[in-house]
C-alpha cells in the first residue's frame, strides 16, 4: 500500500493551506492510499481546542482534524519542539493528535512513498 | 529510467515554482526520463486559466505548458475542487453556475483521486517506483 505523508505548516483560517491538505488527506484515503499527517510549525495552531471559526463563516478545521480517523487517517501527529517554540501547551490541543519528536518525524518521511506538504 | 509525478501549488504569477516545475519537467525528458502527468492544486491551478494575462514582454505559463504538453504528449491535470473556489471553471462547471469557462482546453479538469491512483498504481508494479516531486 502506498504512503503518504502531509505536514500541515500554516495556522488555520489565514490562508487555504490547512483546509487545502486537509482535502487532499481525505482524496488520498479515499483511493486507499495509508496517509500519515503530521502538523508542523505554526500549523500547531489548527489544533488549538479554543479556536472559532463561526465570525469568519468558515468551516471549522478543528472538526474536520477531529473526524480524520472516520476516513481511515488514524496516524495524526504534531511535532513537539514546535508545539514549546510557539508557547503552547499539549492541554490547549485536541487529543486525537500524538506528538513526535523531530527523529520521528525524520523516520516517518523515510517511510513514506511521497510527501506533500502545505 | 525514472518516472516523475509532478504536483505545483503556486500561481504562475507570484512564484517561480509553475517555471521550476516545467524547466524540470523539460529536463526529466531530455534525459530520457518519464513525466506521469502534472498536477495542479492550490493556486497551481491558475496555470490552466486562459483569462490570465501577461504584462507586457513577459512570458505565459499557459503557452509554455501547452506547447510542453503537446510536445512530449504528457497530461496536464488540474484540480476541479480547487479550481472551482477560485473562479476557474471548466466547460461542466461553467454551465452549472451560467458562467463562461476559462480553463484551457489542453489541461483535464480531474478530482485530486487521479493523482493518487496514479500513486497508488506505481507503487503496486514494482518495475518503475514513482518519484513524487511538489513545486
Amino acid at each position: 500500500m502506498t504512503k503518504l505523508l502531509i505536514i500541515s505548516t500554516k495556522p488555520p483560517y489565514v490562508d487555504s493551506a490547512s483546509q487545502d491538505a486537509l482535502e487532499a488527506a481525505l482524496a488520498a484515503s479515499n483511493v486507499g492510499v495509508e496517509v500519515s499527517f503530521v502538523f508542523s510549525q505554526q500549523g500547531l495552531y489548527q489544533l488549538l481546542e479554543s479556536q472559532n471559526s463561526t465570525y469568519l463563516q468558515k468551516r471549522s478545521v478543528l472538526k474536520q482534524i477531529k473526524a480524520l480517523p472516520l476516513y481511515d487517517i488514524k496516524a495524526i501527529y504534531y511535532v513537539e519542539e514546535h508545539m514549546t517554540d510557539l508557547m503552547l501547551s499539549s492541554q490547549a490541543l485536541t487529543s486525537v493528535v500524538t506528538p513526535i519528536d523531530t527523529n520521528a518525524l525524520q523516520q516517518l518521511c523515510a517511510a513514506s512513498n511521497a510527501i506533500l506538504r502545505f | 529510467m525514472k518516472k516523475f509525478l509532478i504536483f505545483v501549488t503556486r500561481s504562475p504569477f507570484d512564484s517561480l515554482n509553475g517555471q521550476t516545475a516545467l524547466s524540470f519537467c523539460e529536463a526529466a525528458i531530455a534525459l530520457g526520463h518519464e513525466i506521469e502527468h502534472v498536477f495542479f492544486y492550490q493556486q497551481g491551478i491558475q496555470h490552466a486559466n486562459v483569462d490570465i494575462q501577461p504584462a507586457a514582454g513577459e512570458k505565459s505559463m499557459l503557452t509554455q505548458w501547452v506547447t510542453f504538453s503537446e510536445q512530449t504528449k504528457t497530461s496536464l491535470n488540474v484540480c476541479v475542487t480547487a479550481s472551482i473556489k477560485r473562479g476557474v471553471l471548466s466547460v461542466e462547471d461553467a454551465s452549472y453556475v451560467k458562467s463562461h469557462s476559462n480553463v484551457h482546453h489542453a489541461f483535464n479538469p480531474v478530482g485530486m483521486a487521479e493523482y493518487f491512483s496514479a500513486l497508488n498504481k506505481n507503487a503496486s508494479s514494482d518495475t518503475n517506483s514513482l518519484i513524487c516531486m511538489q513545486f
